[in-house]
């Protein structure tokens, strides 16, 4: 056997090694880089809309701003995963809609009923609102980031000190603070998860 | 005996781009021209000579469906296939074990 046979065998062990860890890892948290990019921007341009729209004292406005906007996550998360399963084989198409359906669904349904469970306690401050709904939600990527992404698992872990210290010190300032954290953190991971494909 | 494991890979395996087709395969079990195209940096023309080859040899099955008016060519691994890929990955152990030193 010839050193370049041997050589040759070594590259064909690592090619097969490196194409079978990208199409798991496609298996694994395929398109969800998108999707966290998505609600990134929704948890920023959430903030930004209806801090402008209370500015303008439209607080109407600004509390249909949320799910407004949440439609449009909703779609454009839909045409992520359509458009990335039409070029892709079955197994992809159910681990994107899976990922979907059990990671942001309840996601979205966790933060949807913690905001009515604030609004429906007349006696919490609204600048508790904000923390105490990311504390629960950074719970949820940390618990998730275990099972699925260690990028998930660090930002769940930054959530829940980010809105920590946040809370501590700059209670008063805690809605711009963690809108910024959280849509930045989302759209940082999705970013991530995107160059790992 | 190093001799004789090297004659015991797969001739339709040996080929690079065919064994990178073939890892895809094995995990997705199926993936649509495109994606192969996509992930091994290839033209419609070399990935369509080697999918060629590779259903020559009863390795995948190529299936030609239309989503809308888009012609769509998606290729499946056979039994045969995932057989032959084992025991080539098999083979190409059996040698790097066999090198002194690795």
């Amino acid at each position: 056997m010839t050193e370049t046979e041997k050589q040759s065998a070594l590259e064909s062990i690592a090619l097969i090694k490196n194409l079978v860890d990208r199409s798991h890892r496609e298996i694994t948290h395929g398109g969800s880089g998108w999707i966290c990019i998505i609600w990134g921007l929704y948890a920023l341009l959430g903030y930004a809309g209806s801090h402008l729209f209370h500015h303008w004292h439209s607080p109407a406005l600004a509390g249909w701003w949320w799910p407004f906007l949440m439609l449009f996550g909703f779609a454009a998360s839909i045409i992520v995963i359509r458009r990335k399963a039409a070029t892709r084989s079955a197994r992809l198409k159910g681990s994107l809609t899976g990922w979907f359906m059990l990671f942001w669904i309840p996601l979205i349904l966790l933060m949807a009923a913690l905001i009515a469970l604030c609004l429906l306690l007349p006696d919490l401050p609204i600048k508790y609102i904000t923390p105490f709904v990311l504390l629960v939600v950074s719970a949820g990527y940390l618990m998730i980031g275990l099972m699925f992404h260690k990028s998930l698992l660090v930002m769940g872990f930054l959530g829940l000190a980010g809105t920590f210290v946040t809370t501590v010190f700059f209670i008063e300032q805690a809605g711009p603070i963690l809108s910024l954290l959280f849509g930045l953190g989302l759209i940082v991971t999705g970013l991530l998860l995107n160059r790992r494909r | 005996m190093a001799e004789h494991l090297s004659t015991r890979l797969d001739k339709v395996l040996t080929q690079k781009v065919r064994l990178g087709i073939m890892s895809i395969l094995m995990v997705l079990e199926e993936a649509d021209f495109n994606h192969l195209k996509d992930k091994l940096g290839l033209t419609d023309g070399n990935l369509s000579t080697h999918l060629g080859l590779l259903e020559d040899a009863k390795y995948i099955r190529i299936r030609k469906t239309f989503a809308g008016k888009k012609p769509k060519t998606t290729c499946l691994i056979t039994e045969r296939g995932r057989r032959a890929f084992l025991e080539h990955m098999n083979t190409l152990e059996k040698i790097i074990r066999s090198i002194p030193g690795t």
